[in-house]
């Protein structure tokens, strides 16, 4: 890493005005001149820091704190209303998901247009087209139009073609999220190459990544930088002001949770054609498990209702970390083979029993699904994200997720 | 803006402009052709049959009036094609405009030269019709090309203002067929200059149209050129027009992805 400064920014703000007429805000941006004092919205305030070549830095903060309203003054985009932004050598940007595609043209097509936006000549083009489609991954899709194409092969193609144009600054704005995890992998392998010889903007959610791959992180709230430093204690610190908001949250909901037919339902959908009641989480005695100290045999107990026939119903459940990981889960088609259906206005206890891991100290959450059908065809009639919530306390020299049960170990001298 | 290393986006961009057009028709890149010969064909039958309108005082011939009008109608093509689609511009492009780094000052560039392809075309038909109608053309035909290029730069110019202004004021859609309407019959086109009274002649030379029908009728039914001093000032007026236009379309650029 040298220490000259690629991406220079100083005292950058971003105020969207509200304006009486249009008339007035063309009058404003032609001759700087005020007709009228407009209303000011404030979605970048002050916002000043460095950027070293060769540095990749983290732009993390909630929805609407002014992380795409940043990458997008950084590219040119939108013009700063106070401040400036300095840029030394080519930049490159993926903000949104197939932006600039042309949906009527094939992929082929789309590759020669995306490189010549960014000025490259149809030779230099020619020269990287097999290396782009190898990186995409597309197959014969490629001479297809692309309003075709999965959301997968959208960013497969768009992250094709960034890695491919030579940027000296790359900025990526949480694009790789909606890539299958060999894709991710894949872009992730780039992106580590891509820092020894360019600058690396990024936003992200995924604080996993963001603290593998960058170096410093800049925390933006409500426009204003929060935090900006090394990578890991900035996300630890964003990551747990999340959590004790959620926290909160999720007190009054934990309260309600104990009567039988509520659920801690945040997010839920399905055809409604049967009701999940209620999902409790029961330990080892038979109490509703709130903490979770050791590993125990546990009863996962759903009381639901049809309002018609089921047929051959499924029920899943996962559980899942904080972050929204899954970490795991099982569903009934394995081990009810004699459950073929819930009839209507039925109401029917299902049980789950298994061994939990201790997890480490946090909060988790267990969704759960009543369906019907088979593994690969089935609808939905009740999915509920967060239909369960409880805390896990592991000793605190845990590294990882889950605490191993019944461990042994043996020290002996080779050969004796 | 550097158009060196934009030239193949723009060339892309044109060409999906001009093959757009044509894409879903059966007879496809024919219409180019077929489009204008019909019009001339109309202009011939109702100016020359119906209104047996002889051009100007001079005892000219039948298709006359139909040939001078269509070269005036060809060089206020390439203007209307330009203006009519400049003001709807950005809004078409929102997504170049708000999610990519994209070189929007070529955008206003690709009616004006795809509406320079159709004129180059019609203009191939008004030459075949010269042959067919009044024989061999003056050998100062091949000025011609030297009419087109000034009023390209004023198309260019035009371009660049109205896509900047539509951003912020949209009724310039509404605004634009009407005047593209007046800018036609304010020049002539339907007449011979020599028809306007003289009180009013110099302001129509106001309209860059006008100077440009003038000069092109005189190359190609009189052979005559322009002096060089006149068509030197002309063409000035209209590169220093482009330039202010580009400026213009700069300095309001920064402001358009807070608008659309």
């Amino acid at each position: 890493m040298s220490f000259e400064t690629a991406v220079s920014i100083q005292n950058v703000s971003k105020t969207y005005h509200i304006y009486k007429s249009p008339v007035h805000r063309l009058m404003n941006v032609l001759f700087g001149a005020q007709l009228r004092e407009p209303t000011h919205i404030y979605a970048l305030a002050d916002v000043s820091l460095d950027i070293k070549k060769g540095e990749t830095l983290a732009v993390i903060g909630r929805n609407g704190s002014g992380k795409s309203t940043l990458l997008q003054v950084l590219c040119g985009i939108l013009e700063p209303t106070a401040g400036s932004v300095q840029i030394k050598g080519r930049i490159a940007a993926l903000l949104e998901l197939g932006a600039g595609f042309s949906m009527d043209f094939t992929g082929r097509e789309n590759i020669y247009m995306s490189c010549a936006v960014y000025g490259l000549s149809k030779a230099s083009i020619d020269e990287r087209l097999d290396s782009i489609l190898r990186f995409a991954e597309i197959g014969d899709f490629i001479d297809q139009p692309v309003k075709t194409y999965s959301s997968g092969m959208f960013v497969r193609l768009a992250f094709a073609v960034i890695a491919h144009l030579d940027a000296d600054i790359l900025v990526i704005d949480e694009a790789l999220a909606v890539g299958d995890a060999y894709f991710t992998q894949k872009c992730m392998r780039f992106l580590r190459d891509f820092k020894a010889r360019g600058t690396l903007i990024f936003v992200s959610h995924d604080t996993h990544s963001v603290i593998s791959l960058c170096d410093r992180a800049l925390w933006l709230e409500k426009g204003r930088m929060k935090l900006l430093g090394d990578a890991k204690p900035v996300s630890e610190a964003y990551i747990s002001l999340l959590h004790q908001e959620r926290d909160a949250d999720c007190h009054d909901s934990t309260v309600e949770s104990q009567g039988e037919h509520a659920i801690t339902a945040q997010g839920e959908f399905g055809t409604g054609e049967a009701h999940i009641l209620s999902c409790r989480l029961l330990s080892e005695s038979g109490s509703e498990l709130m903490l979770l100290d050791r590993a125990q045999q546990v009863t996962l107990e759903v009381k639901c209702t049809a309002f018609k026939d089921i047929q051959r119903p499924i029920l899943g459940f996962f559980v899942r970390d904080r972050l929204g990981q899954p970490l795991f889960g099982e569903n009934s088609l394995e081990f009810a083979k004699n459950w073929a259906f819930i009839k209507a206005e039925q109401t029917q206890v299902l049980r789950f029993t298994f061994a939990m891991p201790l997890l480490a100290t946090g909060e988790y959450t267990v969704g759960v699904a009543l369906g019907s059908g088979t593994q690969d065809t089935h609808v939905q009639h009740h999915w509920i994200y967060d239909a369960y919530a409880f805390k896990s306390q592991a000793s605190p020299h845990l590294t990882g997720t889950i605490v191993l049960d019944d461990v042994a170990f043996v020290a002996q001298v080779d050969g004796a | 803006m550097d158009l060196k290393n934009n030239i193949f986006l723009l060339k892309e961009l044109v060409k999906r402009d001009i093959s757009g057009r044509y894409k879903d028709s059966m007879m496809g890149g024919v219409w180019a052709f077929v489009a204008p010969l019909i019009m001339l064909a109309v202009y011939t039958f109702v100016f020359s049959m119906v209104f047996q309108a002889r051009w100007g005082d001079s005892g000219t011939s039948k298709t006359a009036f139909a040939l001078n009008l269509f070269i005036g109608i060809i060089l206020h093509g390439v203007l209307a094609e330009s203006m009519s689609r400049a003001p709807s511009l950005m809004q078409q492009h929102a997504s170049y405009v708000k999610k990519i780094i994209f070189p929007l000052w070529l955008l206003p560039m690709v009616p004006v030269i795809s509406g320079t392809f159709h004129a180059l075309i019609s203009l191939i038909v008004l030459l075949l019709a010269v042959l067919l109608f009044q024989g061999l053309w003056p050998w100062q035909t091949l000025f011609l090309p030297f009419v087109f290029l000034p009023i390209v730069f004023f198309a260019l110019g035009l371009a660049w203002l109205i896509a900047g202004i539509g951003v912020y004021f949209r009724d310039i859609t509404q605004i634009m067929p009407m005047f593209i309407t007046i800018m036609m019959f304010m020049a002539p086109i339907f007449y011979p200059a020599s028809a306007i009274p003289e009180q009013y002649r110099s302001w129509l030379l106001l309209n860059p149209l006008t100077y440009a029908v003038e000069m092109g009728r005189g190359a190609l039914f009189l052979g005559q050129l322009p002096s060089l001093s006149a068509y030197l000032i002309y063409l000035t007026a209209a590169v220093l027009s482009a330039a202010a236009g580009l400026w213009f379309f700069s300095k309001v650029r920064k402001g358009f992805a807070d608008v659309l």
